[in-house]
């Protein structure tokens, strides 16, 4: 139990993996003509392309083989699919998202000649469905092929709207969302591409601090907007903390997401309580606002033995590089990245071929600290470069 | 008198709604045009149910804003009615009374707000920003941790349903606007709300129960919020934390473009509700047009502000012509 963390990531297949030789394999197999245009143009792919290239392409095992990639791009027939994507706010984690999903279309246009049409909306009013439905509607009319959906509502509040997407043929896939709360088969959208926010996040944020600490000490929480998130966070935060009752949540307010907020929660608890040894923000923006406050407020940040550990989670950019300067602690990387490179994968392969996604699809995650943190990093580096569609 | 046609433009642009009505009109060739998909049948149908609940709310916000008061609790007051008449549902209440409690919910918050500022005193303006805030943290306690949604199909039929092919939303605002705009332009009551915005202590010395027609305009407020909300809760079947946070804001640029003063004693039903339609139409063409999501609010920010420097600029007109003739 106490080596959840490490069993996760070894037990996990690599998906970056499979990709990598997929592009190797493929780039390999079109030869020096794609490997000419997949090193012109500034694309993840050419570094791939270029391991295949000098190192024993022969033995490595690709992702398909010519004959195969044909028959692929012969159904694509050099179509445009018309995507929608939006989200309840824009915020740098759904730049992310955005940009995994940026990857993952350049790939499949060098590899299968498909085109892309991207529309991104995010609701004037932070977490406004109505809006988010209102976007869909006008999305639907204009027949997009797919609506990439993440709301602050349940399931339940967007079915009605799903059910008239469908009707009218556009396909709908949530991402972001945790699934874990509802009963899938009540959801009519293809697909959920996201992860656990129990197990995989909150739960993993109370293991880390646990196990900092010795299992010993007093912590405060902040938290987000009330809803969904929040709901699953605490959920395995507490299945966490019920093993280590010396553990004790001693604080909570509400930061609403936002780093202003956020720090001035963890100012006012610490202030009133400065010897806490740890504070868990339900998200990074709000954990890099705690950080500040310890800042601010002369306290000392943890070092691996002592000061006050603040952990968040989504896995931002910047919450990493502070994560590398020592100021935040540690934060649950919830995939990303990964998640909007699934996302069109799912979406890829059901709209040329009709394949059928897991109805949920949970990503990789992970407890970043100081002693991890360069490759989540390095991933995300590499996303954000990759241009917009 | 010699120039009949001058004298008729100036008469027309006097009808209370006529420059939000040309806007409307405008805004529908430009998005026809610019926007193909946007004149299919389904397509306006999604328009007007998307504008309902901003028509609805904004009723109630023209009638507080003639009287010259403002409501910012609105929104919340939308949450609240809708977290009580889902709940209301679930525990097994016959729809109608769940309904009805719903609409009272909302009746009562803009009791609260009138009571604390005609009785109490409060500014207004202080006292919803107060309800805004206890009303949104009731909405919170009510569906943080547990889901407020109900899949009962008459309950979905509000929003979701049509009657002859219009949507029945649609119906519900057009029978809420009729009432409410004869009441506000015809009766001695609306008159009243009127002569309290332009000047309260001659209409008190007029005979006007100031404080009354003061009360009255928030409890039709709330009872407006409380409609609009139950209406959201039925289109998105449940209902969620955040629900109608933002919409105040929505409410009252409806009623501004639609030519209500916020300084009071200017506005009317069908001004509001046309504004509502073009901020539906504004934003649902934006979005057929797939503009960049940032430049979508800025858009809609100059739009905002030139439709309402034109409709001043329409009364200057006018009244330089009144003058003139």
């Amino acid at each position: 139990m106490a080596d959840r963390e490490e069993t996760m990531d070894k037990g996990g297949i690599s998906r970056r993996q499979i990709f990598g030789t997929a592009f190797a394999g493929a780039a390999t197999a079109a030869g020096t003509a794609m490997l000419g245009s997949l090193g012109s143009a500034a694309m993840p792919g050419r570094a791939f392309a270029q391991d295949a290239a000098s190192g024993g392409a022969s033995t490595s095992i690709a992702w398909g083989d010519e004959a195969w990639r044909k028959v692929v791009a012969d159904k694509v027939a050099g179509r445009t699919l018309k995507i929608g994507f939006t989200g309840p706010a824009a915020s740098e984690f759904y730049d992310e998202i955005e940009h995994g999903a940026f990857a993952q279309m350049h790939a499949y246009s060098d590899l299968f000649g498909v085109k892309w049409d991207w529309t991104y909306a995010s609701p004037q009013e932070h977490q406004d469905i109505n809006d988010q439905v209102n976007t869909i509607e006008a999305w639907v009319t204009n027949k997009f092929d797919a609506v990439l959906v993440c709301t602050a509502g349940d399931f339940e509040s967007m079915q009605n709207v799903y059910a008239r997407a469908e009707t009218a043929g556009t396909r709908v896939f949530q991402f972001n969302m945790p699934a874990e709360l509802w009963d899938e088969n009540q959801n009519r959208a293809i697909s959920n591409i996201g992860y656990n926010n129990v197990m995989q996040a909150g739960y993993l944020a109370g293991r880390y601090i646990a196990k900092q600490l010795g299992g010993k000490g007093k912590m405060i929480l902040i938290w987000g907007l009330p809803g969904h998130w929040s709901t699953a966070r605490r959920k395995g935060l507490d299945i966490a903390l019920a093993e280590f009752p010396d553990l004790k949540i001693v604080g909570e307010q509400r930061g609403d997401y936002v780093r202003d907020k956020a720090l001035n929660a963890a100012m006012n608890l610490l202030q009133r309580d400065p010897d806490i040894n740890a504070i868990y923000g339900e998200n990074e923006e709000m954990a890099l606002g705690a950080s500040q406050a310890i800042q601010a407020l002369g306290l000392k940040a943890w070092d691996g033995k002592e000061g006050i550990i603040t952990i968040g989670a989504d896995g931002l950019k910047s919450g990493f590089e502070s994560i590398q300067q020592g100021q935040m602690t540690a934060t649950v990387s919830v995939g990303a990245v990964d998640q909007g490179r699934q996302s069109i994968e799912a979406i890829f392969w059901n709209l040329i071929f009709g394949q059928v996604p897991p109805k949920v699809f949970n990503v990789r995650t992970q407890v970043v600290d100081k002693t991890n943190v360069d490759e989540p990093l390095a991933y995300v580096n590499w996303a954000l470069s990759v241009p917009k569609i | 008198m010699n120039n009949n046609t001058k004298f008729d433009l100036g008469a027309l642009l006097n009808i209370e709604g006529a420059t939000v009505f040309f806007a409307v009109a405008v805004l529908i060739l430009f998005s026809s045009i610019f926007a193909p998909s946007f004149l299919t049948p389904e397509n306006i149908s999604n328009v007007l149910v998307q504008s309902v609940f901003v028509v609805i709310l904004g009723i109630g916000m023209t009638y507080v804003l003639i009287s010259g008061g403002i409501d910012l609790s609105v929104g919340s007051a939308m949450g609240l009615a809708a977290a009580v008449c889902v709940y209301c549902i679930n525990a097994g209440l016959p729809l109608p009374l769940a309904l009805l409690i719903g609409l009272a919910t909302g009746a009562a918050a803009g009791f609260v707000n009138a009571y604390l500022i005609v009785v109490l005193g409060f500014a207004d303006f202080i006292a919803t920003l107060g309800t805004l805030s206890l009303m949104r943290g009731i909405v919170e306690v009510m569906t943080a941790s547990t889901r407020l949604n109900s899949k009962n199909p008459e309950f979905m039929f509000l929003a979701g349903g049509s009657l002859g092919g219009i949507p029945f939303a649609v119906i519900v605002a057009l029978v809420v606007a009729i009432v409410a705009g004869v009441i506000l332009a015809r009766t001695t009551m609306g008159r009243a709300v009127y002569g309290v915005g332009l000047n309260p202590k001659s209409s008190f010395l007029a005979g006007v129960l100031v404080n009354r027609v003061r009360f009255s305009v928030f409890v039709v407020s709330g009872l407006c919020a409380g409609l609009s909300g139950i209406l959201l809760a039925s289109r998105l079947s449940s209902v969620h934390p955040a629900m109608g946070t933002g919409y105040e804001l929505t409410a009252i640029a409806a009623a501004a473009l639609g030519g209500a003063s916020l300084s009071g004693g200017r506005g009317s039903v069908l001004g509001t509700a046309l504004g509502a339609l073009f901020l539906a139409i504004l934003q649902n063409t934006l979005s057929l047009m797939s503009v960049n999501a940032f430049w979508f609010q800025i858009i809609t920010g100059v739009i905002i502000v030139l439709a309402v420097l034109m409709d001043g600029g329409v009364r200057r007109f006018v009244a330089q012509r009144a003058r003139a003739a």
